[in-house]
């Protein structure tokens, strides 16, 4: 064995310099360190160059156990805060090498912008293992002697964690086609990418049980061979990490401070601070240290170690919401017969909703998306594995499930997004009853196709909730939608106006009184809210003066007015509000290319109980904004001021993205409280 | 009216409700909602249709306790969606209601009950109509549980929709059950015996819908009475009998269309379906 050594670094601060600087003058700039696979997170922001110094000091050093051919790689990237989007300005690298003394470094960035001083604070030097030493001798005879006390050295070594998931891991021993696995055990795996998962409502195996989120850690105390003192115990160390979440340049400032709020004071990112689990107060279970084994008795935050084994171990309950992140270190006990006990540690272990998706195909029907489900759900740490696909046909393979009747076709859904059982024949939600299961089915259509007509095209006036038309119309049919167009986009364009989202908004009409159309009002609502607005947005709230000329069309019922995308069946009414089911079918003859995975991501959401309709932009920097998936395509989306305005035109932006506060109420969520699903 | 002047508010049909004077609770609790327009009024394209099974919507409900104290209730979603309908000027439609569907934890007492529905920004309520609802023997409790899980739900709310929806099972009612009770669940079981039941709808026997002659039941009873009558005549109906209740008048015209409530349900949910995987034995003989 070689020499080993103990060696904490640490990122000082950082120098900025040069008068190239000058071409950031104006604009924020922020650094982003990484040592190995840890983060700084961002660091404070600045606006000058010249002799700024970017203090780094609040950084805890990492420490870390290498031998003479150890590299530790460091990495300072600087980033322009955008208003809209952030960019990279530029990006030094470093490494921490032998020989390791302790002592101040400094490395330059690209194009002398830039000076990263760094440091290596602490080197403890593990000497390798001796087989033979020499003892001097007292004189033949002597009743003296001299006897050599090796040094007790030992380390502590995460050997494995049960229950912590490595993303990209596939331990599945089938892999049906058409089915994913976004993370699996491995051996030994003990976070060290920081990326492990430890699921919500799950035992380590992936079973459901309601509030049951642990690991189960083992360590092992090295080197072999070693003998430690009876009755040696490990002490664990809990610590809660920053959230790293927001500290991804491509997070929005504002979805940045919903997701981690103690790393801001007011609007000002202050750091990337630890002791931020369950932000919000929603956990139910708080994290807590159970013992495993009568071997490994816990007493305190101290279990005992098996000697002959140099083993222990503890079982870590963790918070029963998303996002919550733990580093666990362990050592051996300080005993006056310990010479030196060195740390180990985990890397961030971080806690997820995992749910099981059966797809359901009909045999006709367009094949979905359903594996990109889950990268949109990353950021509020949900895992979506498609564990089950079926394609069905014969009876089950529908064109449609009424030929006209909406209502019909709603209860028929109802009864096919069940399981089919005596009680219930019919139905093709295989796992329905099986907690930790939602079901997605790709249909065709919910009622026959039928195209809408234009039952009047030109010009009429808004007067807030009425459209009112020049005369009294002899309208061929009934009308069901009003499409208003943006003036600016239509301008030499002769009727009739293509039906393109980016050029037109629409509202439902209710009714009709002579020449006036009373429309439906946009309803946005707060994530938690989904029977009650707070805004409903007319045309005197998009901007349109009463009285004011707008250029329109009143279309019948049709699939060009008004057609379902996807619905979400299932569910329960408690106390008159809905909780939704876990269930969901998307319409593939009615939406078609990027709209599919939006609807599917969309009526995922509600499934963790989220009202539709925010307003919102979704959480990514980008030089073209888009909005959440919660929202209707045709509303615009609404400014972040006190009381929420539409921003003019902004609609046709939805992303399969979420916004901030529909991912924290997802994080925060609770599936087994949803008596929609029926898994308390 | 020139072209500058503003519109006149909307004006909502108007809204009245009939309700038993007593309910057990943990049954069925069925009221009559009617929505009258003037002749003189809007024509109306997506008003909330109301029926049995009606869970969500634009509805709200207000129970407020005669002695005093907070209300039971919900007001009217914006955001979820419920069969629409039609109305136009002078039409008028009576629909049943099953407030159980709501999942409300009503407590025993006097109430004054209100219903308001939604249009767009606008609401029309009912007036307030006084009823009582009563907790039942703690034999008709374990009945109505034991009757209601037959229906396939996540969560036993209390709702009876899913008695008629999701249930493939064979009822037999206690005969310890009360006569209270079993007038409360009538209409239920009539209903779930028609959709799931061997006999089409021409050979049903009408015999249990001629004892639901409550106010509340009455005009559902004789519509339903109507469609087993117009599913046994070639004929169909006498156009005297379509016009004779201005608030069914809508049930029997679907009825004449061949689109009766046991005739769509009992292909949609029970017998008449075109199974995927046809049950192993039917429920009734």
């Amino acid at each position: 064995m070689s020499t080993l050594y103990l060696v904490t670094v640490k990122l000082d601060n950082v120098s900025v310099q040069g008068s190239g600087w000058t071409k950031f003058a104006g604009s924020d700039v922020y650094f982003i360190g990484k040592v190995v696979d840890h983060s700084t997170g961002r660091s404070k922001t600045f606006s000058a160059g010249g002799s700024t110094v970017v203090d780094l000091s609040a950084t805890p050093p990492f420490e870390f156990l290498v031998d003479d051919s150890t590299t530790i790689p460091i990495e300072l990237a600087a980033w322009d805060d955008g208003f809209l989007w952030d960019s990279q300005i530029g990006k030094l690298s470093a490494n921490a090498q032998s020989p390791w003394t302790p002592g101040s470094q400094s490395t330059a960035g690209p194009g002398g912008l830039f000076t990263l001083n760094w440091s290596i604070t602490k080197v403890v030097a593990v000497p390798a293992a001796v087989g033979t030493a020499w003892l001097s001798k007292q004189f033949d005879g002597s009743q003296f002697f001299n006897a050599l006390n090796a040094p007790l050295i030992c380390w502590v070594q995460f050997k494995d964690i049960d229950g912590l998931y490595k993303p990209g891991v596939d331990d599945r021993a089938v892999k049906p086609p058409g089915t994913t696995r976004n993370s699996g055990r491995e051996a030994g795996y003990t976070s060290q990418d920081n990326k492990g998962r430890i699921f919500t409502n799950r035992k380590p195996d992936g079973t459901w049980v309601k509030d049951t989120q642990f690991v189960d850690i083992t360590v092992e105390v090295m080197p072999k061979g070693i003998v430690l003192p009876a009755g040696s115990k490990i002490v664990w160390t809990i610590e809660d990490p920053d959230d790293p979440t927001n500290e991804d340049p491509r997070v929005r400032k504002e979805v940045g401070k919903l997701l981690d709020p103690n790393d801001y004071s007011g609007a000002t990112k202050t750091g990337a601070n630890p002791n931020d689990n369950d932000p919000r107060g929603k956990a139910d279970q708080t994290p807590k240290l159970e013992q495993l084994d009568a071997k490994y008795a816990l007493a305190g935050n101290e279990t005992l170690i098996d000697i002959p084994n140099r083993i222990s171990k503890v079982r870590l309950n963790v918070h029963d919401v998303a996002g919550a992140n733990y580093i666990v270190r362990a050592k051996v006990k300080d005993d006056p017969k310990i010479n030196l006990s060195v740390l180990g540690s985990t890397g961030i272990m971080t806690v997820w909703h995992r749910i099981d998706l059966e797809y359901v195909k009909m045999d006709s029907a367009d094949e979905l998306p359903v594996a990109d489900i889950s990268t949109n759900y990353d950021i509020a740490c949900v895992q979506v594995d498609v564990s089950l696909k079926r394609v069905v046909s014969g009876a089950s393979d529908k064109a449609m499930f009424d030929s006209a009747d909406d209502n019909i076709a709603h209860t028929a859904v109802e009864k096919f997004a069940n399981k089919s059982t005596a009680a219930n024949p019919g139905g093709e939600f295989s796992k329905d009853g099986e907690k930790g299961w939602f079901w997605i089915c790709a249909g065709n259509r919910l009622l026959s196709s039928k195209a809408a007509a234009i039952l009047f095209e030109g010009d009429a006036k808004a007067f807030a909730d009425t459209v009112r038309l020049p005369a009294v119309p002899a309208f061929a049919d009934t009308p069901a939608i009003v499409r208003v167009f943006n003036p600016a986009k239509i301008a030499g364009k002769v009727p009739p106006l293509p039906n393109d989202h980016d050029i037109h908004i629409k509202f439902r009409v209710a009714a009709q009184a002579g020449r006036d159309l009373t429309i439906v009002p946009h309803d946005f609502h707060k994530v938690d809210n989904p029977d009650v607005s707070f805004l409903d947005a007319d045309l005197s709230h998009y901007g349109f003066a009463a009285g004011a000329t707008i250029r329109i069309q009143v279309l019948s019922a049709g699939d060009e007015a008004l057609v379902t995308g996807g619905i979400s069946p299932g569910g329960a009414t408690v106390g008159g509000k809905h909780f939704f089911g876990g269930r969901l079918i998307v319409f593939t003859k009615n939406v078609t290319g990027a709209d599919r995975l939006i609807t599917m991501c969309h009526e995922l959401c509600h499934a963790f109980d989220n009202a539709h309709k925010c307003g919102n932009w979704d959480w990514i920097n980008q030089a073209t904004t888009t909005s959440c998936c919660m929202n209707y395509w045709f509303a615009f989306v609404l400014d972040d001021s006190g009381v929420r305005k539409p921003i003019p035109w902004t609609q046709n932006r939805c992303s399969a993205t979420m916004c901030g506060p529909h991912i924290v109420n997802i994080r925060d969520g609770h599936l087994e409280k949803n008596p929609g699903l029926g898994w308390g | 009216m020139t072209p500058e002047d503003p519109p006149q508010p909307l004006q909502l049909p108007a809204v009245s409700v009939k309700a038993e004077p007593r309910y057990l609770l943990g049954f069925p609790l069925l009221i009559s909602v009617t929505l009258d327009n003037p002749a003189d009024g809007p024509r109306f394209f997506e008003l909330p249709e109301l029926s049995i099974l009606f869970r969500e919507g634009p509805v709200g409900v207000h129970l407020q306790p005669e002695a005093g104290g907070p209300g039971v209730g919900f007001a009217p979603s914006t955001a979820r969606r419920s069969a629409t309908m039609p109305l136009q000027p002078g039409e008028q439609r009576q629909m049943l209601l099953d407030l159980s569907n709501f999942g409300l934890d009503i407590p025993p007492g006097v109430y004054w009950l209100t219903l308001t529905i939604r249009v767009g920004r606008y609401s029309a309520a009912s007036q307030p109509v006084r009823t009582e609802f009563v907790r039942p023997s703690a034999s008709d409790e374990g009945e109505a549980v034991r009757l209601r899980r037959m229906g396939a739900s996540p969560t036993d709310t209390g709702a009876w929709a899913p008695f008629l929806t999701d249930n493939w099972n064979t009822v037999t009612v206690s005969p310890a059950l009360s006569l209270e009770a079993h007038r409360q669940l009538a209409l239920h079981l009539f209903l779930h015996r028609a959709i799931y039941g061997p006999d089409p709808v021409a050979n049903l026997d009408p015999a249990p819908l001629k004892q639901l002659n409550s106010p509340v039941l009455q005009s559902e009873a004789t519509v339903l009475q109507w469609e087993i009558h117009a599913a046994g005549d070639p004929r169909g109906l006498h156009p005297g009998i379509i016009g004779s209740s201005a608030g069914m008048r809508f049930r029997m015209e679907r009825i004449e269309k061949g689109e009766g409530f046991i005739t769509k349900y009992r292909k949609v949910l029970g017998a008449g379906q075109d199974f995927a995987h046809p049950p192993a034995s039917y429920p009734y003989r």
